[in-house]
């Protein structure tokens, strides 16, 4: 998949802050749930959205707008998720929420609204990042495959990784349901 | 392997990935034998379909606003990669305009204060004596011996009356009673023993004078007067005596401009002689002070005072200015002080133990989450985590909140942690009340905390003083009042709540277009010597209110995310590129109201990160980072 011009096949005459604004309005509900859920941080979510965004204006300001924009939004945002969870500046606000069990602590509740959502976002927060971005892409309907090549893995390492993903929500919501 | 372990990884393929048909046939033989594995199976489906439901999430319109704008500039320009950079210290300013949000203000004199003009007085009480008895206390106090009650006893019990405060032309109000005691010549009964605070507020300048009057039969023996931010905090005027048996006694108002708690307790006797009484009660006063300070953004500049290590949450008292660091899983908290925000200095809150074993100290075993005063004195919130060193890990479920109490700023207490029960549970917001403080608590949804000195701790037993969400801002105002952002509620969805005491919460179902306050990054109450307001930011609007239930919104082009109570009245700091590693350059601006309506733009100084403002002693000061991995951090003081 390589970058095509503005003015390339794909995208015709739209001019630039039309292709962004269609992007915005195409993805930017996918790419922030993706982060919320990944990060449980509202703001850090934000953040990391309006970043692959205006991440992705600048490959067109350089005439280099990716011919599938969903999918360079999902790899830059990935990319951003994991390396802030690296972070240390940002460790001071993730690292609570990675490694408790707390409550949600965002406006994803609006979405969550009843118990077993805030349960299973709990649970989702004891997991490794890398397992959450690939929970919520198959939730947001991404197959196996879209999965490894947004995360940059093998297909089949992927097939193990989102089984193994799954196994280990599943754990911490009856570790959860447990301990209550 | 164990029989049940291979179905569940099946199972758990499954969801994701279509099986072989060995596989299918296997399983489905399997799950027809096997509730274990058919409950396994279940909980795997509710897993992924919660997930799906969960997936999507508008962003908050502050994204979709800077991400449109940078697309309509028709530069090309090349991202800085310090901006990129730049990302963490925004989210630590996001942060700490948080923790700011929770401050309440100081009261210093000579300020501007705007106090709700008095309607000119109907009340019969409120009406001038001819000649009250003006008496100015005696230096010393005198032992009060009350003159025996006449007999024969009245025929039915008497309660004594009520006392009637005016000042100026205000219209009087009856003074909250705490408690009585009432004598004749065969009895003696107490009553009334509230343990609270005044409810009543009276407006006055200094120049006022207080009138406490007794209603007609009734006259006053001896007054004893206290006054103070708060009942606890209260100091005691002298006695005096008024063995005149006036009816009508005058005092001074409070010398401190803003909202003070007027106590007293008095001795009364009916005119007969045949009752003598002793009160307590006391009702508020906001005393307005005489010349409100003039901003002129025209000529406004702003004067460096020095540097300070990093940047955090400002609150400022009465004797200087508590900034906090809250510090993080591998950073101490941290609280540094300043007299004149020339100097500071620092005081640690939390430690850092071993994270593995053979480690050296590393992690930290709290973190300071806000701060807040009440004027004289600052409380900082946060939680405390127990670690496990042979795990390098935190103790499960071993998150607690913890507060931090301090008199000026250096030396700090530290409370117990909390008595929550259940899961994990941190305090994120803290305000002062007119009896002490009060602080929300995150962990199996919020609750409120009061607390009397800071440092011990009960939780609010009021179901509605429960929020299933995490409180975003908080802000309280002198007379009491909360207004609170919740990020959730399962009753009605985020939103603005309000309280008069903290305890008993109702929604504030519009505030000018705030009121959904899904991006609420602070709340500020109103202050006598700033605006008269609550000030609400979200997202990309502001809104405020005078009485929470009339409400002014404006959509500003900045978004705005620090807002402090100021003697110039309200400063909002705003960012027209708020948000990481963008392609448009800061541009941070500040504006100034007196009215909650009407905005005009600030100077600025050359901060752009972590911004946070406060109005103390030496001043407003602003304190920011000039850039994110070179800049200093700086303070900044506002001349008018």
């Amino acid at each position: 998949m390589g970058p095509v011009s503005v003015a390339g096949p794909v995208l015709g005459t739209m001019a630039l802050d039309a292709v962004i604004t269609a992007a915005y309005e195409t993805h930017s509900a996918a790419i922030y749930g993706l982060a919320l859920r990944a990060t449980r941080d509202p703001d850090l979510a934000a953040d990391v959205t309006q970043e692959a965004f205006l991440r992705l204006l600048t490959e067109g300001q350089h005439g280099r707008i990716p011919d599938n924009v969903g999918g360079w939004l999902y790899r830059t945002s990935s990319n951003l998720i994991i390396s802030r969870a690296r972070q240390a500046t940002v460790a001071r606000r993730l690292a609570p929420f990675l490694v408790l069990g707390h409550e949600p602590d965002g406006p994803e509740a609006i979405v969550l609204g009843n118990e077993q959502h805030r349960e299973l976002d709990a649970a989702l927060a004891t997991l490794p990042v890398a397992d959450r971005l690939a929970l919520v892409m198959a939730a947001q309907g991404a197959t196996g495959e879209e999965i490894a090549r947004r995360l940059g893995r093998s297909h089949v390492a992927t097939r193990t990784h989102l089984t193994r993903a799954r196994s280990r929500l599943r754990a911490a919501v009856l570790h959860r349901e447990a301990t209550r | 392997m164990t029989t049940h372990s291979r179905f569940e990884q099946i199972i758990a393929r499954a969801i994701d990935f279509s099986l072989t048909p060995a596989e299918q046939a296997g399983i489905a033989d399997h799950l027809a034998t096997c509730s274990t594995c058919r409950a396994m199976a279940a909980g795997y489906r509710s897993d992924a379909s919660a997930l799906r439901s969960m997936a999507f999430a508008e962003p908050p319109a502050r994204v979709r606003s800077a991400v449109l704008v940078a697309a309509a500039r028709p530069a090309a320009r090349m991202i800085e990669p310090w901006k990129l950079l730049a990302a963490a210290a925004l989210l630590l300013a996001a942060l700490t305009g948080a923790a700011a949000a929770v401050g309440a203000w100081n009261t210093r004199p000579a300020l501007v204060v705007v106090v709700p003009s008095a309607s000119p007085s109907s009340q019969p009480n409120a009406t001038p004596a001819p000649s009250p008895s003006a008496v100015e206390p005696s230096a010393e106090p005198t032992p009060f011996a009350p003159p025996a009650a006449t007999c024969p006893s009245p025929a039915s019990a008497v309660r004594l009356p009520d006392v009637t405060v005016t000042a100026g032309g205000a219209p009087g109000i009856v003074a909250t009673r705490w408690g009585s005691t009432t004598m004749t010549c065969t009895t003696t009964a107490s009553g009334d023993a509230i343990p609270s605070s005044p409810t009543t507020v009276i407006s006055a300048s200094p120049a006022d004078r207080l009138t406490l009057a007794l209603p007609a039969g009734w006259a006053f023996l001896r007054l004893e007067v206290t006054d103070g931010a708060t009942s606890q905090a209260a100091t005691t005027r002298p006695a005096v005596d008024t063995p005149d048996r006036p009816s009508r006694i005058e005092a001074s108002v409070p010398a401190r401009p803003g909202e003070s708690i007027v106590g007293f307790d008095l001795w009364m006797v009916r005119d007969d002689g045949r009752v003598v009484g002793q009160l307590s009660g006391g009702v508020r006063v906001r005393v307005s002070s005489a010349a409100p300070a003039v901003l002129d953004p025209s000529t406004a500049r702003w004067t460096k005072l020095g540097v300070v290590p990093a940047s955090g949450a400002l609150v400022a008292f009465d004797g200087g200015y508590a900034l906090l660091a809250p510090g993080d899983n591998l950073t101490p908290s941290v609280v540094r002080f300043s007299a004149d925000g020339k100097g500071w200095a620092t005081a640690s809150i939390s430690s850092l133990v071993p994270n593995c074993p053979g480690q050296g100290p590393q992690v930290s075993e709290a973190i300071a989450g806000a701060i807040a005063t009440n004027g004289r004195e600052l409380v900082v919130v946060g939680e405390e985590q127990l670690h496990d060193v042979a795990s390098c890990a935190n103790v499960a479920a071993s998150v607690r909140p913890v507060a931090w109490h301090s008199s000026d700023g250096r030396t700090w207490r530290r409370s117990a942690p909390f008595e929550v029960g259940g899961d994990n549970a941190r305090a994120t917001a803290v305000w002062a009340t007119p009896s002490g403080w009060q602080a929300a608590v995150v962990g199996g949804g919020t609750t409120i905390w009061e607390s009397s000195d800071g440092l011990t701790w009960h939780q609010v037993n009021d179901p509605t003083a429960t929020f299933t969400g995490k409180v975003a801002a908080a802000g309280a105002a002198p007379d009491g009042t909360v207004v609170m952002s919740t990020l959730s509620d399962a009753a009605s969805g985020p939103g603005l709540f309000t309280s008069r005491d903290g305890l008993t919460w109702g929604p504030i179902k519009v505030a000018g277009g705030c009121e959904a306050a899904p991006g609420t990054t602070q709340i500020v109450g109103p202050t006598a010597q700033g605006l008269d307001a609550w000030v609400v930011l979200d997202d990309m609007r502001l809104c405020t209110s005078r009485d929470l239930v009339s409400w002014s919104g404006t959509t500003m082009t900045a978004a705005p995310f620090v807002v402090a109570q100021t003697r110039f009245g309200a400063i909002v700091l705003g960012d027209a590129c708020h948000g990481a590693g963008s392609t448009c350059a800061p541009d941070p601006s500040a504006y100034v109201t007196a009215d909650g309506v009407t905005w005009t733009p600030l100077p600025h100084p050359p901060v752009y990160w972590g911004r946070t403002l406060a109005d103390g002693p030496a001043g407003v000061l602003m304190i920011g980072q000039g850039t994110a991995n070179s800049g200093a951090t700086t303070v900044w003081r506002l001349d008018p």
